[in-house]
């Protein structure tokens, strides 16, 4: 059996007709006409295709310029630079807003830790919003780093939590909240996963993404055990007016459809010494952020004396992510468990 | 697959074949003009669930705390005139077992557990100012050194920045670090914070579907899909009372 692509006689390139050919060089009508059409139709449709190169090549040369940037960790100094003032245009041109980009570095001796409240935390959703606003997150389709899950009080199951939680008010009596982004893990799987190592911890402990080197797999996003990446599925849109124009390379610049993006702590307030949006925004004071290095700060004097947990220990992450909790009486209104002994006036006057 | 093939074959390699090689041949004709009009037109097959975008006041996201303290000694407006507390205390002295429901001082709910008397906290003989438990007076805005005198734990908590919010910098050698006070959160007559008004949930994809609730509590009354405008109904426009 021979395969029809082999098979000469299909196409007229058998001897028979080859030999008719020779014997009669000039071309009939029909094979003049259906080799034309064929031609004709087939560099039309060879220019359509290659039509946005027309568009690229009329806007600037950074479009080739970008396609043949490096690795983040494989550019010098001079093409950082060059790199970051093409971001700048790039957003002068896609928002019209005058951005800075810096490229902010790790501080020495610094490595960031989180340590959350449970017990002050009231699931208010400031921090999921301050995010957004602060990390230019896509408004449509919708991106959020922070996801508030309301937990039902008594366990630790996030199975049971439910992140799409509403009320008139926060907090309910029988729920608490467990805000979950990234935990900016020591042993972080989802730079383990990575085919082209385009996400990589750095020395103070953030996880970053170079946006222009992600090839968009999704490794790291099915590798996260708190689910805290994030995939553009498309392109993302924050009206000009929102756009946080004082922007990093590894963080907050705007990302394009097809690259994953995920928490940084917000590098580039916090490697030049300011706190993170979803902590500022947070009106009960339930996120603590600091050096764990420096045994004075809050987070290391956290870390010593409150009762903290991490979120999945058994996967072996190490998150630098804390949980805590306050030892304290049952406030107002709420049912004392533990002790039922005390007389009422005592429980409701407990000091916290 | 491999029957398949060979009957195709076996079809194709009939002798009516020369008329099925033409008609192939023209076949690519109409495929090419619909890449053409596939790529000039830039047909866009996927779809996409864009959810309308929703928009947070920057006011709901603001990091001023969450109430203005008083600087020095408060003042009450009576009778067109800022006075003083001491200016009409001078006049009438209050009772040592003074509570809250006085006809001056009707706004003040006080509902701070066992602490239910005025001058546990309020200096008797100079009301500008606040009294701690060994009898020396602080100002309004040093309150937290009369709270300690109860919450131990929590100023000692807030002492080292386990409690608390706080602002600026982390790292107080880059910048102004600023530590809320015990007052620029709780009210001091009603120190719980009270319930707070929800901002918008995800709607981010891949996380599920919308209005999906555990059916435990409060959940279904909003659609965390709708627009929320400035100004709209749906927002309180001051949310701490």
């Amino acid at each position: 059996m021979q395969l029809p692509v082999l098979d000469n006689s299909r196409f007229g390139g058998g001897r028979g007709e080859f030999q008719q050919r020779r014997d009669r060089p000039e071309v009939s009508r029909r094979r003049f006409l259906r080799t034309g059409l064929a031609a004709g139709s087939g560099l039309a449709a060879l220019a359509a295709a290659a039509s946005p190169l027309s568009r690229l090549a009329g806007v600037d040369h950074d479009v080739f310029a970008n396609f043949f940037q490096k690795h983040y960790k494989a550019m010098s100094r001079a093409e950082i630079d060059s790199a970051l003032e093409r971001i700048r245009r790039d957003v002068g041109r896609r928002y019209g807003v005058a951005a800075t980009v810096q490229d902010v570095r790790p501080l020495d001796g610094v490595e960031f830790v989180y340590a959350l409240n449970l017990s002050r935390c009231n699931g208010n959703r400031r921090c999921v919003h301050a995010c957004v606003k602060e990390n230019n997150q896509s408004r449509s389709p919708e991106m959020q780093y922070i996801r508030v899950i309301e937990m039902p009080k008594g366990t630790l199951d996030v199975e049971q939590g439910n992140h799409h939680f509403d009320s008139e008010a926060v907090p309910d009596q029988e729920h608490y909240y467990l805000p979950v982004q990234c935990h900016q893990c020591a042993n972080p799987p989802c730079v383990k996963v990575c085919p082209v190592e385009a996400t990589w911890q750095e020395p103070d402990g953030i996880t970053v993404i170079d946006y222009d080197w992600c090839i968009g797999c999704r490794y790291c996003e099915a590798a996260c055990p708190y689910w805290a990446r994030r995939f553009n599925f498309s392109d993302p849109v924050i009206p000009s007016d929102e756009l946080n124009p004082d922007m990093s390379y590894l963080s907050n610049r705007p990302r394009s459809k097809g690259v994953m993006e995920k928490c940084t702590f917000c590098l580039h307030r916090t490697r030049q010494g300011r706190l993170p949006a979803c902590l500022e925004a947070c009106p009960t004071g339930a996120r603590k952020f600091g050096n764990v290095l420096d045994p004075d700060s809050e987070v290391s004097q956290i870390l010593r004396t409150k009762r903290i947990f991490v979120l999945k220990q058994e996967v072996g992450t190490l998150p630098r992510f804390f949980y805590y909790f306050d030892e304290r009486y049952p406030r107002s209104g709420e049912a004392d468990t533990a002790d039922d002994s005390h007389d009422k006036s005592v429980k409701h006057g407990g000091t916290s | 697959m491999e029957r398949l093939d060979e009957r195709s074959v076996q079809h194709m390699e009939q002798p009516s074949s020369s008329m099925a090689d033409v008609l192939v041949a023209w076949m690519i004709i109409p495929v090419f003009l619909a890449l053409v009009g596939w790529f000039s037109l830039d047909v866009d097959l996927t779809d996409t669930p864009d959810a309308p975008t929703v928009q947070v006041p920057a006011s709901l996201v603001s990091t001023a705390p969450l109430r203005v303290i008083i600087r020095g000694a408060p003042t009450i407006k009576a009778g067109g005139f800022d006075l003083r507390c001491s200016e009409c205390h001078r006049l009438f002295p209050s009772r040592v077992d003074a509570r809250s429901t006085m006809a001056q001082h009707r706004h003040i709910v006080l509902n701070h557990g066992l602490n239910d008397r005025c001058l546990n906290c309020h200096d008797q003989s100079d009301r500008n100012r606040l009294r701690l438990h060994d009898g020396s007076t602080v100002p309004f805005d040093e309150a937290q050194d009369l709270c300690s005198n109860c919450h131990g734990p929590t100023f000692r908590d807030w002492e080292r920045g386990m409690h608390g919010r706080t602002n600026g910098y982390w790292n107080t050698d880059l910048g102004e670090q600023r530590r809320l006070t015990c007052t620029e959160c709780h009210n001091p007559h009603s120190p719980d914070i009270p319930p707070m008004t929800l901002l918008p949930g995800p709607n981010t994809l891949r996380m599920g579907e919308q209005g999906q609730h555990d059916g435990t509590g409060g959940g279904g009354k909003r659609n965390p899909l709708r627009q929320w405008n400035v100004g709209g109904d749906d927002l309180p426009s001051r949310e701490f009372p």
